[in-house]
């Protein structure tokens, strides 16, 4: 299966159901952060709102074991990382993504982030992640729909004085 | 144009935009008056032609009908395409395909307010958290209110002064167009519709067979002529034969559970019957008013607990903290996604009335909810249930008829006014369960298949009425000339109309090209296509 990774803190929202899924052929959709897949409301309404795509709710962990058992199907799936630091922590766990953007990053309460874009927050350590994303060669967009500008994120994070 | 038609305009205009409160929020307002279709109505009653004004209003309509805005990203705004572009376009005389390709760069204009708009209106989220902090609950809650001054300015300004300074102009311009160009821009405009017909299909359609219902319902009206409602009957029975034939599978998913009310018991609750309408009316009337990137429609939960504070605390202290922990980020689809203020509402007060409930509870289901709830509330309501009204509507109005119109403002309000009011209070009485015992029923998926089917058919319909092309090839043996339109017409009336609407589904479906880019591509094939003589 081809994967697609998708930076969301709103996980399955509106843009993905009514613009990513159909955008990348989607025939699945994971999300994936460890707090998310041990909340019962989470784990219930989450797939409910995919629109009739099956969706599995997973933990780091659980889901680099989970998407290598896909690598030699077809097809494609959209996975959602919450956080840019789930992100990394798939692609640490040796996962391979056609590619990598960032949709939506509300400021998280008790925070304090720079906004990168007016939907993109990212505090210091984000832009840490969002680095050793690019570093495994991937260039990291910021697009909330598929028809946004096409910029490089870590090269406005550098303009943000968040990275050297 | 007089002065007053000109005012009046701009101030219906300013109050169907995607972000004015005034017309029970987006129900009444964005997603009725401010349909194109509508407006060409309202404008065509101002300016005192309605019949020109419907038409026109169609014409627009039929480009922006597939066009969804999930979480204010927004490709192309119909506000100026349609406060702007149909009067214009009235005023000067010009036919409706002219003002289609006028409402373009019109509808690209309007976004770049929007994105002012939700950017400056971060200061007031800001402002809010302060006049919190300071305790003047009252000027907080307000905040929504205030905010609109940014709305009001971007919107009825410009379409006032344009309207008002512009249309004098607007007939002198387009007599200095020459009439080559002028049978570009017509042709441009009346193959443009194919592309919002494509865009919507691109989203119904899940499998590529399903197009085949698009094509009986293109069929019953370019090859029978059909009229649009015996073609939603058609689209009603395959949807019929479909969930019939599906039922036997589902049956396990259908068992609707009942959502439990156990454990809310009437006495000693602090909110009335009529406290819960006013929080209601609150939600929906100024859920986008101050919408922002940072935070979205934060303040406009803060301002509907702000209307019941005080039922539900005594202290400055304990409403201040109410208030201050709805002040995080929250978005959903304000409409179908009203069920989650209501399950706010109902934790806020059982809270308030000595539950334990921890902030952290209240907020996880808060974030828990949002998101699924704005995925199925913009997959259902504008992805499917909009544009599936506008069809019917649009193929009732083909010349003009305000029967169109009419249909759609009637059944539309007529089925969300009480829908929405059903699940907030659901939400309300029954917290987290009732969103789970909705979402598990199946119904929403049941809902779903229906539309795919039914909204292919009748798009299928309204393409065969909406996209046009005059082809000007003729070939001539001896005496005898024979058109390239009378040929394709004994094979398949409207059969270039089609290609074309399959072409604009073919490109954003499968080449995953943009709205603008699509546009272009339809641009271009105007403009070669007059230049070799195919389009006339």
């Amino acid at each position: 299966m081809k994967l697609y990774l998708h930076i969301d803190n709103r996980l399955i929202h509106g843009q993905v159901t009514v613009t990513w899924c159909s955008f990348y052929g989607a025939n699945m959709i994971a999300v994936v952060n460890d707090k998310v897949a041990v909340d019962p409301i989470q784990k219930t309404m989450l797939p409910q709102a995919a629109r009739g795509l099956p969706t599995k709710v997973l933990g780091v962990k659980e889901a680099i074991d989970y998407l290598k058992t896909l690598e030699n199907q077809p097809g494609a799936a959209l996975v959602i990382a919450k956080t840019p630091q789930d992100a990394l922590g798939l692609l640490d766990g040796g996962l391979k993504f056609e590619s990598v953007n960032v949709g939506n990053q509300a400021p998280v309460p008790g925070t304090k982030p720079v906004m990168v874009f007016p939907w993109i927050a990212a505090t210091p350590e984000d832009a840490q992640a969002y680095q050793k994303i690019a570093a495994y060669g991937y260039r990291i967009t910021p697009k909330r729909t598929p028809a946004d500008r096409d910029i490089d994120l870590v090269e406005e994070l550098k303009k943000k004085k968040l990275l050297a | 144009m007089s002065i007053w038609q000109a005012l009046l305009i701009a101030l219906i205009g300013y109050m169907s935009s995607i972000y004015s409160p005034w017309l029970y929020g987006g129900l009444a307002g964005w997603y009725t008056t401010g349909r194109p279709f509508v407006a060409g109505m309202i404008i065509g009653l101002i300016l005192g032609d309605i019949k020109t004004g419907i038409m026109m209003g169609a014409a627009v309509q039929a480009l922006y009908i597939g066009l969804v805005t999930p979480g204010g990203a927004m490709p192309a705004d119909v506000n100026f395409a349609a406060y702007i572009g149909i009067p214009l376009a009235m005023i000067a005389g010009l036919p409706s395909s002219q003002a289609v390709a006028l409402s373009v760069p019109l509808s690209f204009f309007g976004v770049a307010m929007v994105y002012l708009v939700v950017t400056v209106n971060s200061l007031f989220v800001h402002w809010q958290d302060r006049l919190i902090e300071e305790g003047k609950l009252k000027a907080a809650i307000n905040v929504p209110v205030y905010g609109q001054i940014t709305n009001f300015i971007v919107r009825f300004f410009p379409i006032f002064l344009i309207n008002y300074f512009g249309a004098p102009y607007i007939s002198q311009l387009s007599n200095l167009i020459p009439p080559i160009v002028q049978t570009m821009l017509v042709t441009f405009g009346s193959i443009l519709p194919a592309v919002g017909f494509g865009l919507l299909l691109s989203f119904i359609v899940k499998e590529d067979f399903e197009l085949l219902y698009f094509l009986v319902g293109f069929a019953l009206v370019a090859v029978w002529k059909t009229s649009i409602v015996p073609v939603l009957l058609i689209g009603v029975f395959l949807a019929y034969l479909d969930i019939r034939y599906k039922r036997a599978e589902r049956s396990v998913a259908m068992v609707t559970e009942q959502p439990t009310t156990e454990g809310v018991t009437k006495e000693g609750l602090l909110l009335s019957g009529r406290d819960v309408r006013k929080a209601y009316f609150s939600w929906m009337f100024w859920n986008l008013s101050v919408q922002n990137m940072e935070r979205m429609q934060a303040p406009a939960i803060v301002r509907m607990l702000g209307t019941v504070m005080d039922k539900l605390y005594n202290t400055v202290e304990e409403k201040k903290a109410l208030l201050a922990r709805h002040t995080p980020f929250f978005n959903t689809e304000p409409n179908i996604g009203c069920i989650v203020p209501g399950v706010i509402l109902g934790m806020e007060e059982e809270k308030a009335r000595g539950a334990d409930i921890s902030d952290e509870i209240i907020i996880n289901t808060r974030t828990a909810l949002m998101g699924p709830l704005a995925g199925i509330g913009d997959s259902l309501l504008p992805g499917t249930y909009i544009p599936i009204l506008l069809s019917i509507g649009l193929g009732l109005s083909k010349d003009g008829s305000i029967v169109g119109p009419l249909f759609y403002i009637v059944v539309f309000l007529g089925t969300m006014i009480p829908l929405t009011m059903w699940l907030f209070n659901m939400g309300y009485r029954s917290g987290i369960n009732a969103v789970e015992a909705i979402l598990a029923s199946g119904l929403k998926d049941l809902i779903s298949d229906a539309a795919a089917i039914v909204g292919g058919t009748v798009v299928g319909g309204i393409s065969a009425t909406y996209v046009a092309a005059n082809l000007g090839w003729e070939f001539k043996s001896g005496e005898m000339v024979i058109s390239l339109q009378n040929i394709l017409d004994g094979i398949f009336p409207s059969l270039v109309p089609l290609l074309l609407t399959l072409l604009a589904y073919y490109l954003i479906a499968k080449r995953k090209s943009t709205i603008g880019r699509t546009f272009f591509v339809f641009f271009v094939i105007a403009v070669v296509g007059v230049l070799v003589r195919f389009f006339v």
